[in-house]
């Protein structure tokens, strides 16, 4: 059975200048014990995504407007808030983007970790404080620092006092968004080792959130592009990068720098995402594609299964490789 | 910590000084002679001239300036009316816990109303909660105290003879001094909690403490409002210096015998000398809140705290640093 199971989910926020459509019909399933990326880039929805889930929308402006979050098999949107407080920290819980504020500045990082163990194993503060010494062992912050507060520590510290409070009551589902964005290319690599150690030593499913297409090679079994708040391709890490379908995704990887590719310049995908406000009526990516046809202009794609469990939301799928690629 | 603090102790010397030395070269300038105001218009110009002596008023302006600052050093003395012909030490002291109590109360009950109704009207952003919140600190703000003193007399004492007019024979007639030193603190300790709460659960770390699963309100009170707690602490702090120096405009109305109206009146009098007691006292107790203010500040947030401390140790290691020189 599906761990997390996401089922045409839409959320939007009400705003001065209209109604931002954020995440319109994402679909995603996550097995337990697996790996699952979410990329795209800045403003997709993907952390709207996230936090949707642990229903932590600011409520107002945001909404969650449909779909269903099942969880287990039961439903986060339909349950009261008691059971969703149950739920978070404790079976699903979530690693922040940045480290710099996602830690309360005038607590100390112990007690941070301490807190959620006690709330949710209803432990004593002795037993709590033990774990929470543990955790930070296995985080290597030397123990003696519990009692420092978060602006003694550096940013690759912080991330992972952050990863120890989310991993500290072994959680089944680890929500990552984007943790290594805010830290320095030396550090990301160390955080991201240790996030999949821990994720595996405790056996937690993961949802990684990045636009970083490397650290989705790295780490997941799994892939999911999203584009302006919609699933466009998804599959497994071999559909998404040996059978790229989507010229979404083969943008992505256009502009990404590799090794063995002699280029002088990366080939970005021209244009920008469409207004959230104001949406295409048809394909989303419409604008920017290069394939581009009247049929795209004027409906929307679905989601088709082009291959076994890979999905492509375009009218012209194609499995071939991208140009750049045939040309080698 | 305590280094920080002796430090500030010592800093309150230069700001008295300086508080004595303003207020001291206004009062010299001052062309009307209290010798005169206390002998009356029928005293002779050799009579007013001989008090005046008497009291060191014809000294060089350095002569009395030094003179003050002596008589407190040697003496512990501010000196003697010379309307009252009273120490103006003791003038102060008999009047100043009726200030301290209706500035403390006053300080103390806008803080009790502010901070709550603030904290409120911020989760509750948006709602008929926050509108009325909101619309009373505004209107509580509006209203000049002189306004609100007279309207209070007029309703509560003299319509409902609830309370005394004026005077403080009894506990009721702290009630309405109280309430007009109070209602213009409360208006912008709520609309500085309000702000501050709101600027603080928008903060990331209050995403982290909710996705721990925490309710709502050890959220609010354990993990937000330490944070908001700054800029509410400096308000705070500025409304208990200020009522705890009293009122010059509700002592007044109220008729209380308090450091507002001894000030109000030893300027009216010419008192010259009084006077410069009252701000020198006034000037002490400000400074003396803002240290505490500064403390609360430390002991609330471990950044400013540590800042307190790395002052200290960069003193020390320039001080090691000249030695070596």
């Amino acid at each position: 059975m599906e761990l997390l199971q996401i089922k045409d989910l839409r959320i939007q926020f009400n705003t001065d200048t209209g109604i931002v459509h954020a995440v319109n019909g994402v679909d995603l399933s996550l097995q337990e014990g697996e790996c699952l990326g979410l990329v795209g880039e800045t403003g997709a929805g993907k952390t709207t995504t996230a936090l949707g889930i642990l229903d932590l929308i600011q409520t107002p402006p945001g909404k969650i407007v449909s779909g269903e979050i099942l969880y287990k098999g039961r439903n986060i949107r339909e349950m009261k808030p008691h059971e969703i407080r149950d739920l978070r920290g404790n079976e699903i819980s979530m690693i922040f983007q940045d480290p710099m504020s996602a830690l309360n500045p005038v607590i100390p990082v112990g007690h941070q970790i301490a807190e959620v163990i006690r709330l949710h194993q209803k432990c004593s503060k002795n037993e709590a404080d033990r774990q929470m010494l543990a955790m930070l062992e296995k985080v290597r912050i030397p123990a003696e620092r519990a009692d420092e507060y978060p602006h003694q520590f550096s940013g690759g510290m912080k991330q992972r006092v952050v990863i120890a409070i989310a991993l500290a009551c072994n959680p089944k589902l680890l929500i990552a968004d984007e943790p290594t964005t805010a830290l320095d290319v030396t550090i990301q690599a160390q955080v991201l080792k240790m996030i999949r150690e821990l994720q595996q030593e405790i056996h937690t499913s993961m949802l990684l959130i990045t636009h970083d297409l490397g650290i989705v090679a790295q780490t997941c079994e799994k892939v999911a592009i999203m584009y302006a708040g919609e699933i466009v391709e998804s599959g497994t890490a071999e559909d998404i990068f040996d059978r790229t379908a989507h010229p979404y995704t083969k943008g992505l990887f256009a502009s990404i720098p590799s090794i063995d590719r002699k280029m002088r310049r990366l080939t970005p995908i021209e244009g920008l995402m469409p207004d959230p406000t104001d949406l295409p009526a048809g394909c989303s990516f419409g604008p920017r594609c290069p394939y581009v046809s009247d049929l795209c202009r004027e409906h929307k794609p679905e989601l088709q299964e082009i291959g076994a469990g890979h999905f492509c939301r375009c009218h012209f799928p194609s499995q071939k490789r991208s140009p750049e690629k045939e040309g080698q | 910590m305590i280094r920080y603090i002796i430090r500030r102790l010592f800093l309150l010397i230069p700001i008295l000084i300086g508080t004595v030395v303003i207020v001291f070269t206004i009062n010299f300038f001052s062309d009307i002679s209290p010798a005169r105001l206390v002998l009356g218009p029928t005293a002779t110009e050799e009579q007013v001239e001989a008090k005046e002596d008497e009291w060191g008023l014809n000294d060089p302006y350095l002569v009395q300036l030094g003179r003050y600052f002596w008589r407190i050093v040697s003496q512990g003395s501010l000196g003697t009316s010379y309307i009252y012909n009273q120490p103006v030490l003791k003038m102060i002291m008999d009047r100043l816990p009726n200030t301290l109590i209706i500035g403390l109360l006053a300080a103390t009950l806008s803080v009790m109303i502010g901070i709550p109704l603030g904290i409120l009207a911020a989760i509750k952003q948006n709602t008929a909660l926050d509108y009325i919140a909101t619309f009373l600190a505004i209107l509580c703000g509006a209203i000049p105290p002189f306004v609100l003193c007279i309207l209070m007399q007029l309703v509560l004492a003299v319509r409902l003879h609830w309370l005394p007019v004026s005077g403080i024979r009894s506990w009721l007639g702290y009630i309405m001094p109280i309430i007009a030193c109070g209602v213009m603190p409360v208006a912008m300790t709520c609309r500085m909690t309000r702000s501050s709460m709101l600027e603080t659960i928008r903060q990331d770390y209050i995403r982290t403490a909710r996705a721990k699963g925490l309710k709502e309100g050890t959220v609010i009170w354990k993990h937000a409002l330490k944070n908001a707690l700054i800029p509410i602490i400096t308000v705070v702090g500025m409304t208990y210096a200020m009522s705890l120096c009293g009122s010059i405009i509700s002592e007044a109305i109220f008729n209380i015998p308090g450091l507002g109206n001894l000030m109000n009146s030893s300027i009216s009098q010419k008192d010259y000398i009084t006077n410069l007691g009252c701000v020198l006292v006034a000037a002490f107790i400000m400074s003396f809140v803002t240290l505490i203010t500064d403390l609360i500040y430390a002991a609330v947030d471990p950044r400013i705290k540590a800042q307190y401390a790395a002052t200290g140790k960069r003193a020390r290691t320039y001080k090691r640093k000249e030695a070596a020189v």
